[in-house]
């Protein structure tokens, strides 16, 4: 009987224990095992974006917005990378080394490749274009640009588009459904 | 005699735990959620309060709902500088005026809002619907005569609403539907709180974390001067402080009267209600305008000491002193307050991801 108590008890704070820490937890994604294992490639970020009518759609909380390409093209695009689930908070050591650039839209399309710095592994990639002119892209996105997320992942950060890298070199390619007007 | 003894001493180990001597008292790891005593969290509330909370149809344009900003998987906030919850509203490019909150531990909480209009939660819930938010009417009793209007003529809900709080919401005042309401979102939010962070666990003894974070906690109780107003669990004093975050212009008007707008009181002018910073790292960007897009914009508002308000808190009114390299060590404790975010349940199951909030809204009543 009182070896039974015992086990009740003991089931009892083990059991509170595992409730009270209980949240929605994400499936691991194991990086690959690739030769040579210190091996680093490059990724290329794609922007391409649809256009109907000399527009893009792109999302707001309540919908789409068309926006005309005409205020994206000639803009600049600026992108970083980090590490899984890190989020830029104005410290630059947290970025990947080499993974901060600017460049660029060609109407509603942007291409660039980065140098061979991504060893195998998920990734957040920070993307915006600084569609308003004067806004200058040291403040980050401002009202009127648009910037890239992907909340549909497990645990998204809310500002970065998540991707991961094989054994390989990678394009990361984002479209409409990725953008979302500031 | 031994077996009792033993069963006294595991009865006792949370509690003895929890006693035990934390390396940073004035911020210990938030309590068990207190219970309002005056709104059961049944089931059936809880159900009801996620259905409210996800349902676009209750808002003029009949696309918004309070997830629009207050997002489920992103901290219960957007991550933009202001939202744009109803295009609707008065163009495409109308945003509020304000950064949106993270619902995250509001629970415990004693004001919300930034200018802390109310301290009742329920109440806190029903105000975007007078607001420019979902806007269903610009007074309460309009709003509430909207809603309701809304909510009787959908079976489902006055079913619901039936099963949670024993009334019939065709046979009630508009305003105590309204009321209700509320109050079935507050049993909703009140599940939405975050987890035991690698802070709290260190702060106990227990558990690491980098030596960085660990002379982070020290310039933010020392040098910093963070803890004046970032204290107790939640790390907020749950007051109003003046912080030049709008400053008057010229003719001496701000942008955003702030806490003054409830008290009249000129020396309110500018004043905020301290943020919590439990998950901060992920609530980018911040104060109540979403001014500072990260949180070395933050500290180096604080570093400058720049008192641009002639309310400005002495407190913080000075400057800092900080290196960059101490701005580091504080982000890198900051960090250590991001913690896993408690598992929240509607009426279909918990609301982990999209997959499950398009579950509940395809059965929405």
């Amino acid at each position: 009987m009182t070896r039974v108590v015992l086990l009740l008890a003991l089931v009892l704070a083990l059991g509170g224990v595992r409730s009270a820490d209980a949240f929605c937890g994400c499936r691991h994604v194991k990086a690959p095992r690739c030769t040579p294992a210190d091996a680093k490639h490059r990724v290329t970020v794609r922007v391409d974006l649809a256009v109907v009518d000399g527009t893009v759609e792109v999302l707001t909380q309540t919908g789409p917005y068309r926006m005309p390409v005409a205020d994206l093209d000639g803009k600049q695009v600026v992108f970083l990378f980090l590490p899984k689930g890190e989020v830029l908070q104005g410290f630059f050591e947290e970025v990947v080394p080499g993974g901060l650039a600017i460049g660029t839209m060609q109407g509603a399309q942007f291409t660039l490749t980065t140098g061979a710095i991504f060893t195998p592994g998920e990734y957040e990639l920070v993307l915006f274009v600084d569609a308003v002119p004067g806004g200058g892209v040291g403040p980050g996105p401002q009202r009127g640009d648009i910037a890239a997320f992907d909340n549909t992942i497990c645990e998204p950060t809310g500002v970065s588009v998540r991707f991961a890298v094989g054994c390989e070199d990678t394009t990361v390619t984002l479209t409409n459904k990725h953008f979302i007007l500031f | 005699m031994r077996a009792r003894i033993i069963l006294f001493v595991l009865l006792l180990l949370p509690g003895i735990a929890a006693a035990a001597d934390l390396r940073y008292p004035q911020i210990p790891p938030l309590p068990k959620a207190p219970r309002d005593p005056d709104n059961a969290p049944t089931p059936a509330r809880r159900n009801l309060g996620a259905e409210l909370f996800f349902d676009l149809r209750l808002s003029t344009s009949g696309k918004t709902s309070c997830a629009n900003c207050h997002v489920h998987n992103t901290s219960w906030q957007d991550n933009l500088v202001k939202p744009r919850p109803d295009t609707s509203q008065g163009g495409e490019f109308f945003t509020l005026a304000f950064n949106t909150d993270s619902l995250l531990n509001i629970v415990h909480r004693q004001f919300f809002f930034r200018d802390g209009r109310t301290q009742d939660l329920s109440h806190a819930f029903t105000e975007p619907w007078i607001e420019e938010n979902q806007r269903l009417g610009t007074t309460r009793p309009a709003a509430a005569t909207a809603l309701a209007g809304i909510l009787r003529g959908l079976p489902g809900y006055v079913q619901r609403f039936r099963r949670a709080f024993d009334v019939d919401i065709t046979a009630i005042p508009d305003e105590e539907v309204f009321d209700l309401a509320g109050d079935a979102l507050a049993v909703f939010a009140r599940q939405l709180v975050t987890r035991t962070s690698p802070f709290d666990r260190w702060n106990q003894g227990r558990g690491e974390i980098s030596d960085a974070a660990a002379r982070g906690v020290e310039l933010f109780t020392g040098k910093g001067r963070c803890i004046a107003c970032h204290n107790g669990p939640n790390f907020t004093d749950q007051e109003f402080h003046n912080i030049s975050s709008s400053p008057p212009d010229a003719n001496g008007v701000r942008a955003d009267e702030g806490r003054a707008k409830v008290t009249g009181l000129a020396a309110d002018g500018g004043r905020f209600l301290t943020p919590t910073l439990r998950q901060v790292t992920t609530t980018s960007p911040y104060f109540h305008d979403g001014g500072p897009g990260t949180i070395l914009d933050v500290l180096n508002h604080f570093d400058a000491g720049a008192a641009a308000d002639p309310n400005h808190d002495p407190a913080v009114g000075t400057p800092l002193g900080l290196t960059p390299a101490e701005k580091y060590d504080i982000y890198q404790f900051i960090k250590t307050l991001r913690s896993p975010v408690s598992k929240v349940r509607g009426p279909t199951g918990f609301l982990c991801d999209d997959a499950a909030v398009a579950r509940l809204r395809a059965k929405l009543p």
